[in-house]
C-alpha cells in the first residue's frame, strides 16, 4: 500500500480497480456479519459472495486479526460451525447499564449436570439420564428444552418409547463450541479431577479465554515492543 | 434442595445444594478424603443417613431417591458382612456403585466447567436479533416442539377471532308475569274461555311452556281464572272470572 500512496494524482475511476478482490470480499463479509445475529457458516458466506471457501477463510482471518484487539469493541468468533460478531467481554458492565439488563438467567447445577450428560451421551433418553444422575430429571429436561439447549431426536424403540434428547446449536453457541468434537475429552476432565481437590467455589476464576476466534497464529512477527506489551498484558490477566 | 443455613441441631457442615443423592455421596467421600473405589461403607452410610436426618429436621423434602441410595448403601454393607456363598466369584459389592460414582463425578465436573464458561460467555453480547424483511422461502431454522405448539396456539387464536361461532346460543328467559298477561290477553281475544292445551301448545320452548303453566296455576290461585273440565279426563279449559286483573301490579310482583 505505502508505495502507491506517493503516486497521489489518481482519478477516482482509476482508484477503483486497485481495490483488490480480497478487499472486496473482506468488506462484504463485514457487512454480512454485521447484519447476522446467528453464526454464519463459511459455506453460506462463500455461496452468497461467489467466493471460494479459502478466500472466505482468508478474509475472515484478516478481519479477526484486525479486530482481535482491545482497541476495538467487537470481536469475531467462530462458534457453532459459523462466524459471528460479539462485543468484547470487557464492555459487559457498560452494556448492562446502557441496555438496563439486570441478570441473565443462570442454569442450575442440576440443569448443567443434565446438559453435560446429554452433551456426552447423546442421543439419550430421560430414564437413562435419571439412571446416571440418580435423581428425577423431568423438570430439568423441561427447563433445558425451553431454553432451546436441547431438543428431541426421535424415540427409542423400547417399552414406553421415550424421547431421545440431543443438544442444539443454541447449546454450542452458549458454551462457545464450534462443534461437539470440541467438548473436552473425558481424559481431560479426568486430569482436571485429579488436579483440583474438588473446590467448586473456584468457579469465578478466569478460564482460558473461551473458544473465541482462533486468529492469532499468523501473527508471529518478532516485532519488538508490541510483542512485549502483549506479553505483559497476558501475564496480568493470568495473575 | 436448598442452601439455607441451619439455626441449630445440625452437623457442623452447612448443607450445600446437592443436585441428587450421588452428589451428596460424593461430597461425603470428598470431605472424608477417601477413594471412590474404596469407600468405607459403614462410616459413609452413617454420615449419609445423618445428613438425611438433618435435612428432615430442616423440613426439607427428602426425595425418595435419597432414601433409595441409603437403602443401597445398607445393602452393600450387609453384603460385605455376610460370608460369600461357596464358589461364588469374589467381587467387591461396592464395584457397581463406584463405577456409577466415577461416571457421575465426570459429568458433575463437566457441569462445573460449563458453569464457568457460561459466566464468561455471558459477557459477550451478540448482535441483537432483528427482524429482516424476507421472503417466505429460504431461511431454515431449527424448530422445536415448543415452537410448533406456539405456532398452533397463535393460529387457533387467530382462527377464533376471524371465525366467531356460527351458532350463538342465548339463554332464554321467560317470566311468569309475562305469561300471566299473555293468558289474560288470549282469554279476552277468545271470548273468556280457552283450552289450556291450546295455550300451552303455543309455546316454542320447553322452559316457556313450563313458565306458562306456572302462570296459569298462579292465576287460578288468585282466582282471576278458573280451570275446569267438561267431563272426567276431558280437556281442561280456563275461563276468566270477575276478579280484577292489573297487569302493572303483576309485573311488580312476579319477575
Amino acid at each position: 500500500m505505502q508505495d502507491t500512496e506517493s503516486v497521489a494524482e489518481i482519478s477516482p475511476e482509476q482508484e477503483r480497480p486497485r481495490e483488490t478482490r480480497a478487499e472486496k470480499i473482506r468488506a462484504a463479509l463485514e457487512a454480512l456479519l454485521f447484519t447476522s445475529a446467528r453464526p454464519v457458516s463459511e459455506k453460506d458466506l462463500g455461496d452468497v459472495l461467489g467466493a471460494t471457501r479459502d478466500a472466505v477463510r482468508g478474509a475472515l482471518g484478516t478481519i479477526g486479526a484486525a479486530w482481535n484487539d482491545p482497541i476495538h469493541g467487537i470481536l469475531l468468533e467462530q462458534v457453532a460451525g459459523g462466524w459471528r460478531l460479539t462485543t468484547r467481554p470487557e464492555h459487559d458492565a457498560l452494556l448492562r447499564k446502557f441496555h438496563e439488563v439486570t441478570e441473565r438467567s443462570r442454569l442450575s447445577l442440576a440443569a448443567l449436570e443434565t446438559l453435560a450428560i446429554i452433551a456426552y451421551r447423546q442421543p439419550i433418553t430421560l430414564p437413562e439420564i435419571q439412571d446416571l444422575r440418580g435423581v428425577n430429571s423431568a423438570a430439568v429436561i423441561k427447563t433445558l428444552f425451553e431454553k432451546k439447549l436441547i431438543t428431541t431426536a426421535g424415540r427409542k424403540p423400547v417399552v414406553g418409547t421415550p424421547f431421545f434428547y440431543r443438544t442444539t446449536n443454541e447449546f454450542l453457541i452458549r458454551f462457545g463450541l464450534n462443534d461437539l468434537d470440541e467438548l473436552p475429552k473425558p481424559e481431560e476432565i479426568e486430569e482436571d479431577l485429579a488436579a483440583t481437590v474438588g473446590d467448586p467455589t473456584a468457579a469465578a476464576a478466569p478460564l482460558p479465554p473461551p473458544v473465541l476466534s482462533s486468529m492469532e497464529e499468523p501473527e508471529d512477527e518478532d516485532d519488538g515492543d508490541d510483542e512485549d506489551d502483549d506479553d505483559d498484558l497476558d501475564e496480568d490477566d493470568e495473575e | 434442595m436448598t442452601d439455607e443455613e441451619s439455626p441449630s441441631a445440625l452437623p457442623p457442615v452447612a448443607i450445600p445444594a446437592f443436585s441428587g443423592p450421588l452428589d451428596l455421596l460424593l461430597h461425603l467421600i470428598r470431605i472424608n478424603q477417601v477413594s471412590i473405589t474404596d469407600i468405607p461403607i459403614a462410616e459413609i452410610t452413617e454420615q449419609y443417613t445423618a445428613y438425611l436426618d438433618a435435612m428432615r429436621e430442616l423440613d426439607l423434602d427428602v426425595a425418595s431417591e435419597y432414601v433409595a441410595l441409603a437403602a443401597e448403601l445398607i445393602y452393600i454393607k450387609s453384603r460385605m458382612l455376610l460370608p460369600r456363598p461357596p464358589g461364588a466369584p469374589e467381587e467387591d459389592p461396592r464395584l457397581d456403585l463406584a463405577r456409577r460414582l466415577a461416571e457421575y463425578e465426570r459429568y458433575k465436573k463437566t457441569a462445573e466447567s460449563f458453569h464457568e464458561i457460561d459466566i464468561l460467555r455471558a459477557a459477550l453480547w451478540p448482535r441483537a436479533e432483528t427482524e429482516m424483511p424476507r421472503s417466505a422461502e429460504g431461511e431454515t431454522l431449527e424448530v422445536s416442539l415448543f415452537d410448533l405448539i406456539d405456532v398452533f396456539r397463535k393460529a387457533s387464536d387467530r382462527y377464533r377471532l376471524a371465525h366467531p361461532p356460527a351458532l350463538q346460543i342465548r339463554h332464554l328467559r321467560f317470566s311468569v308475569a309475562d305469561k300471566m298477561i299473555q293468558l289474560i290477553d288470549r282469554l279476552e281475544v277468545s271470548g273468556g274461555e280457552l283450552a289450556l292445551l291450546e295455550f300451552l301448545g303455543q309455546m316454542a320452548y320447553r322452559a316457556e311452556a313450563v313458565t306458562a303453566f306456572l302462570a296459569t296455576l298462579e292465576l287460578v290461585r288468585l282466582g282471576v281464572v278458573r280451570a275446569f273440565q267438561a267431563a272426567a279426563f276431558g280437556e281442561i279449559h280456563v275461563r276468566r272470572t270477575d276478579v280484577p286483573f292489573a297487569p302493572d301490579q303483576v309485573r311488580d310482583t312476579y319477575r
